[in-house]
């Protein structure tokens, strides 16, 4: 009765970052060898790695590219891990345990209707989710990726957007744009995410939603959608809490009843209402 | 309340240096309550090296932010050795150490930028475990209370739970050995979850009794009873230990005693005696937990169950986190004593050369800001918003997680919390009125 965890749950195998690349001034791409080579080990999109920087600390990074061979991760610079994660050259080393937490659910059985929502850095997790729609647009009759961004210098996988508006309707708007009246290029909308919702008048019933960004934005997402007639228990959303192991014993995740390392990152609006309405909780 | 009807006897505090060197006999080492060094004035969970040390004749005096311990009398025959109720410190410190390495890293030579990982101990990577390799002989507790025990099966359940219990056999498990609470804490309220104050499942639960009046004179063990009696003016007080044995790892070491002659069956006096000891006990929890929980319908039946699981939840909203908390230091004392909490976090450490790192898990809390900081901010900012994290974990969220009740009802928030801040009485406040 005295034993512990297994420790291989808390040891990192040391990854080798095979490729970077700086997507904004402060966010960089880390592209590592996908080294599950089973089948079931296979992570999915919306689940996430821990990454460990040597002698920093360790924290959790969604998956924003998955192939067979390689996955990548994208990393933005807000403090002492990040900073140094970002900082790593091709061919350094990094710690990787995972991957953990739950997936993006989609099928194109029940949902025929698909609206993704990115906040800021939130694109990320949702990449590899886009990429597996944009694959299979021709399953589902509207697929609608709705995008927002500070402003247009920090927006993110410029190149990707070119190539999925070739299947998919991809709108984006900008908090503000300080160059607009200087011959800056951005001739896309400003204004917060969810005013790209105001065009529509209505969503079909077998709409399928992702949402991830800042709480607070997923929450105005959600309620708009909600409104326009989409089902709550389709909307799927992905929480960001402390975590400190993945392996739900830290206790740093928790979210009411759920670990988010294990019930999350990812839950359905219907369940997270009640919670996100409650102050500080 | 139903007993075996096999309960034996050991006499004085020989017969229990008997039981206890038994059990120290076939086992690696022994846990207990004891004082960390002869002047300490608190008891802890430590390693009880031989019977010595034991507190002896040590009382604790327990109240809602109170904790201190009197010596009993100055009498060696016949002061108690059970008399005091758990210390701050808990099995939890066995089961999850506050603090340990759980890997170190070095850079490679050749290359800056490269580096291995490996677990932080010879022992670990050979085990794969985060503990010593198990030996043969377990490790056995001595003297720990039905909630201590209660403790170690829920903080055990959240590993199992998780997937990150290692499977132990039968004979790697850890010996028992409980005693009963004889005088209940003011701040305990184990039987509002239906056990205590003696243990039933542990493998050998002893209860001290003291007779206080006449020796019975038995001629075949004269000389051992004239040991344990000492006189108080007219009348002798007589100290016993009943014994019951409740496994096949328990019974054995009656067996041996017995055929030693250091155990014999309890009279019908002394079950008696028995019987008339625990009622006591029973009797002072009741009182001690009708002072605080005055509805009887409340104190009878909702502790352990799902219903005040859902009345937390229901008052997750609630203004009244806020009189509750409202003393409240976010010091974090409480989890901190609490055996079921099993927050931890995480310290890097790097040598001055920048060659090797140690990752060291440490005890962490809910009322730091750092548990629940994202980047932009902490999420639980004020301390009722901690508190209620605190206290909604252990008896609301942790049936959802766990299937079972965080909290035990060993009263240590209670007595180790500063400001007094009574856990029970505020879980009544929170939950009375709501259906
Ligand atoms: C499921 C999940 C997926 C994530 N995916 C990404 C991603 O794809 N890209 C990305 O850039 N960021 C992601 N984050 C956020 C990222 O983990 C934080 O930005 C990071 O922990 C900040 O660490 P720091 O040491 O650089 O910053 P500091 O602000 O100095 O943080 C100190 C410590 O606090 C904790 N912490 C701080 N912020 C967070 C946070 N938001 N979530 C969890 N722990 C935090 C970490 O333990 C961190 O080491 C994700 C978070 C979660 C929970
Ligand atoms: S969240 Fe708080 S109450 Fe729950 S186990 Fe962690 S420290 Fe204890
Ligand atoms: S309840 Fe008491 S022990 Fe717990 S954090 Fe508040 S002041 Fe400290």
């Amino acid at each position: 009765m005295i034993e512990l965890g297994r420790s291989a749950a808390w040891l990192p195998e040391v990854c080798v970052v095979t490729d970077v690349c700086r997507e904004n001034k402060s966010t960089v791409t880390l592209e590592l060898e996908n080294s599950s080579s089973e089948p079931h080990s296979q992570p999915l999109a919306g689940q996430f790695h821990m990454l460990y920087a040597f002698g920093v600390g360790e924290i959790p990074v969604s998956f924003s590219r998955i192939e067979s061979d390689k996955v990548a991760h994208t990393v933005r610079e807000v403090g002492a891990v990040s900073k140094a994660i970002a900082a790593l050259k091709p061919g350094a080393s990094l710690g990787v345990r995972g991957p953990f937490g739950n997936s993006w659910s989609v099928s194109a059985k029940e949902h025929k209707h698909i609206v993704l929502i990115a906040g800021g850095l939130g694109l990320a997790p949702l990449r590899p989710l886009i990429e597996r729609l944009w694959q299979e647009s021709r399953k589902y009759e509207q697929i609608l990726l709705l995008i927002g961004s500070r402003d247009p210098q920090s927006m993110l996988f410029t190149d990707d957007v070119t190539r999925w508006r070739t299947r998919i309707e991809v709108r984006r708007s900008v908090d503000s744009c300080q160059f607009r009246n200087r011959g800056d290029d951005w001739n896309e909308s400003v204004g917060f995410v969810h005013t790209l919702l105001d065009r529509e008048s209505e969503l079909s019933k077998d709409t399928a939603a992702f949402i991830c960004g800042p709480e607070i934005m997923m929450r105005h997402c959600a309620e708009r959608l909600v409104e326009l007639g989409v089902n709550s228990r389709q909307i799927s959303l992905s929480l960001e809490r402390n975590m400190k192991c993945g392996i739900g014993l830290c206790g740093h995740c928790q979210f009411g009843p759920d670990f988010l390392c294990k019930q999350g990152p990812i839950g359905n609006y219907h369940n997270l209402r009640p919670r996100l309405r409650i102050r500080e909780f | 309340m139903k007993r075996a009807l096999s309960s034996c006897v050991a006499e004085g505090a020989e017969g229990l240096r008997r039981i206890f060197d038994q059990v120290k006999n076939q086992s690696r080492c022994v846990y207990g309550y004891g004082l960390s060094h002869p002047a300490a004035n608190a008891l802890e969970l430590c390693e009880l090296f031989g019977f010595e040390d034991l507190p002896r004749g040590v009382v604790s005096n327990y109240a809602p932010g109170h904790a201190s311990l009197e010596k009993e009398r100055e009498d060696q025959t016949c002061s108690s050795f059970f008399r005091h109720t758990p210390g701050a410190t808990s099995p939890k410190s066995i089961q999850l150490p506050p603090r340990r390495v759980i890997w170190k890293a070095n850079r490679t030579k050749e290359d800056h930028q490269k580096f291995q990982i490996a677990l932080a101990s010879a022992e670990q990577q050979k085990s794969n475990t985060l503990q010593p390799n198990p030996e043969i002989l377990p490790v056995a507790f001595f003297g720990i209370r039905s909630c201590d025990l209660r403790a170690m099966h829920t903080l055990q359940n959240v590993f199992d739970v998780q997937g990150q219990g290692v499977p132990k056999s039968a004979a790697e498990m850890p010996l028992l050995i409980t005693a009963s609470c004889v005088e209940p804490g003011h701040n305990c309220f184990c039987t509002s979850f239906g056990y205590g104050p003696e243990c039933q499942d542990s493998d050998l639960n002893i209860t001290e009794c003291f007779v206080e009046e006449e020796v019975q004179h038995n001629k075949g063990s004269e000389s051992a009873l004239e040991k344990t009696k000492c006189e108080q003016g007219k009348t002798a007080r007589k100290q016993i230990f009943v014994v019951d044995a409740h496994t096949t790892r328990g019974r054995p070491i009656v067996e041996a005693l017995s055929k030693d002659q250091h155990l014999r069956h309890a009279s019908q006096h002394e079950t008696a005696l028995l019987t008339a000891t625990l009622k006591r006990s029973q009797q002072r929890l009741k009182e001690f937990i009708a002072a605080r929980v005055p509805n009887e319908e409340n104190r009878s039946k909702v502790w352990a169950g799902a219903d005040i699981a859902k009345q937390l939840r229901d008052q997750a909203r609630s203004k009244n986190w806020e009189t509750i908390a409202e003393s409240c230091l976010s010091c974090g004392n409480c989890t901190m004593v609490c055996p079921t909490c099993f927050c931890t976090t995480v310290e890097d450490s790097i040598d001055l050369e920048a060659q090797r790192s140690e990752r060291t898990q440490v005890w962490d809390s809910c009322f730091t800001a750092g548990h629940s900081y994202v980047h932009g901010g902490t999420v639980h900012k004020s301390t009722p918003s901690r508190y209620r994290q605190w206290m909604m974990h252990k008896l609301s969220s942790w049936h959802d997680q766990f299937g079972e009740s965080g909290c035990v009802g060993c009263g240590r928030c209670t007595t180790w919390c500063p400001v007094g801040i009574d856990f029970l009485a505020s879980a009544y406040q929170m939950t009375k009125g709501v259906e």
